[in-house]
Formats: C-alpha cells, structure tokens, sequence
C-alpha cells in the first residue's frame, strides 16, 4: 500500500521531490523554552484557543475549559520537559516510528511528530529514545527500571480504544497487503532515511565573503550567481509540479465522484430487488393463505 | 418444494458468479505492471469511500432486508 506512484488516503498528491514539510495550521510555536522572558510575554499573548492547539501539538491533552492560568501551566512544564529531554533520543524516538522529519528540525518539531505516535512495540527503540517517550506521554519513570518493565508500562498506558484500533488496523493491513503485494512480498527493514535538508537554508548560511575566500573572487561570486539562477530554476518547477499537483487532485476528485455514483447506483439497484422480493413473497403468502381454502 | 428449489438454484448462480467476477477482476489487474498499478490505485480508492456518505441507503437496504425476513419467516409459520 505504500507504493509512492499512488495517492494516500487523505493525501492525494505527494511530492516526493520536494522535501518541504507539510504546512501547519498551528500558530507559531513562542519558543523553545520558557524561561526566556520574552517567550514567557508571547506565551500569555496566545488566545486559549491557539493556546490549547499549541499544547496539543506537544503532546498534551487539554480541555478548551480549562482555565487559562492552568493551560499556561500546563504548556510551561511541556516546555521545561523538553528542555531536560535530550535531543538525540527524540531523533531515536522519530527513526523507530519512521517519521518523516529533518535531522535538522528543532525539538518542537520533533514533539509535534513524536504527539502523533500511537506505536508501542518498543523492540526497536534504545533506552534513552523509552525513556524520552515515556516521560513525553506523561507516564511515571525513575530512570532505573528495567527495559521490559518500561515498555511493559507503556503498552499498559495505551487507551483501550486506540489498542482496539490498533489490532483492527493490523488485520486490515494483513489482509490488504496481502492481495496487494501477495503472501511473500513482506518488504521491511529498509533502514531509515532523514529528510533532505533544505538547499537554501544551507546557502544562506554562506556568506559571499566566506565563498571567495574559499573560492576566489570570480569564483565565489559566479557561485553565488549560479544559486540565484538556480533558485530561479527551483521556483519555476516547483510552480510546474504545483500544477502538476493541482491536476492530479483535479483527475482525483473526479473518480471518487465516479466511484460514489457507482456505489450510490449499485445500492438502489438493490434496493429495487428487495422491494420487488418483498412484494414477490407477500404475494406468495396471501396465495399460500387463500389456496387451501 | 418448487420455492426451495429455487432459492437453491439461484443462490448457487449467484455465487458462482460473484466469484468468477471477482476472479477475472484479480487475473486482469496481475495481467501487466501497468494495470497492477491501476488495481492498487482501485484498492485504493475503494477503501477512501465514507460509508457514512451512504448512510441513508444502507439503512433503507437493512430494513427492506428485515421485512423480506419477516414475510419469509411468516412463510415457515404459516407451513407449521
């Protein structure tokens, strides 16, 4: 089912070309932590709802009710959490969940990833990246429990409900991927790749003086010309697989309006028939009442 | 006897059809890369469809079946 020439659900164009991340309706996140004053200012400026979206975003699980002085509250701890929280183990945390991050994404970022993660099998996850996790869910640790018992405590933590779909969802994706791909093709293992860092990112972090002293003055400015022109370039195919993009979400829209009026037409058909049977069988009774007399 | 005769004889025609259908579809979309593909993208679109869009139709199907139930329960009452 994870064949990139096809569209996901809920997600009918993919780019896989340009690794920008997917847009956010979130606001800006205040900060990294909370102990900067003006992080602190900008914290309290947030409405409640902004507020609850952000906490949620880390990870939390917020009431819109609650009052505001708790939801700040609560969001400051997330905050001092991530603080103490190593950075590595949030990217251990990302590569055993197979998140689609950059390596170069801040620890907002990788909360936000990490919020989304219904996983629990922990085989694959180093200690610390258990640990990180278990503290982000806001499960009880001291550090010095045993591996089994930490991951032990994090399956017991899982709500019923997402378990329920958990194993609902597994069964499904046996039973698909098995008519899809057939009973031997069980394609795993493939090691985890970051995304790409973005280019212009990189460029902007050299200078022109840094590129002619390492390169010369005709050389570093030509390079510097090149990245202009390229960028030029970059736009005008990004603008053509927007394009690209918008058609095939067009050429997608059409065939779930076919795929609808199908099914909607199959099941008057059988709507039809069991009226007809229905009136069929109640003919047969009032003969079968009338006959014998 | 003739009513059971028939249920018999069309429930078998209908099976038989509804598998050898489905065993075309299956054969066609393994047939070449190109059309694999197409059958993936039809899984696809298929699992996408919202069973709540045809909530009302379903509902309507699921008491039309239970009447039809209903009359051929009667059927076997009246029999006894």
């Amino acid at each position: 089912m994870s064949d990139p020439g096809l569209p996901q659900p809920g997600r009918p164009a993919e780019r896989p070309k340009t690794a920008t991340p997917p847009p956010t309706t979130t606001p800006q996140p205040p900060a990294t932590t909370a102990e900067t004053p003006g992080t602190t200012a900008r914290l309290e400026d947030l409405p409640v709802d902004e507020l609850v979206l952000y906490g949620r975003e880390l990870g939390l699980t917020l009431d819109p009710r609650m009052e505001r002085s708790q939801l700040l509250l609560r969001v400051r701890e997330r905050q001092r959490l991530l603080s103490q929280i190593d950075r590595e183990a949030l990217l251990d945390i990302i590569i055993w969940a197979r998140r689609p991050v950059r390596q170069s994404s801040s620890k907002e970022e990788l909360v936000r990833e990490i919020a989304q993660i219904k996983k629990v099998d922990t085989r694959q996850l180093s200690r610390r990246g258990l640990l990180a996790l278990l503290r982000l869910r806001g499960i009880p640790v001291n550090g010095d429990e045993p591996t089994e018992v930490l991951a032990e405590r994090l399956r017991l933590n899982e709500p019923w409900w997402d378990r329920l779909v958990r194993q609902r969802r597994r069964i499904v994706g046996n039973i698909i991927s098995y008519f899809v791909e057939g009973p031997d093709n069980h394609q795993g293992g493939e090691e985890y790749k970051f995304l790409p860092e973005d280019p212009s990112h990189q460029r902007e972090q050299t200078s022109l003086r840094d590129r002619i002293v390492d390169e010369g003055v005709m050389g570093g400015i030509a390079r510097r010309l090149r990245g202009v022109a390229d960028e030029y370039v970059k736009e005008k195919l990004d603008e053509i697989e927007l394009r690209i993009d918008r058609k095939l979400e067009e050429i997608d829209r059409r065939l779930e309006e076919w795929r609808d009026r199908e099914i909607a037409n199959r099941l008057k058909i059988i709507r039809i028939t069991l009226v007809a049977s229905i009136l069929v069988a109640l003919l047969s009774l009032g003969y079968s009442l009338i006959a014998p007399h | 006897m003739w009513r059971w005769m028939l249920s018999v004889i069309v429930t078998i025609y209908v099976t038989v059809y509804t598998v050898r259908t489905l065993w075309q579809y299956q054969r066609w979309f393994r047939s070449s890369p190109r059309f694999t593909v197409m059958g993936h993208y039809a899984v696809v679109l298929l699992l996408r469809a919202r069973v709540r869009k045809f909530g009302g139709e379903l509902l309507k199907i699921l008491l039309l079946s239970l009447i039809l139930a209903g009359v051929v329960g009667l059927h076997w009452v009246l029999d006894v």
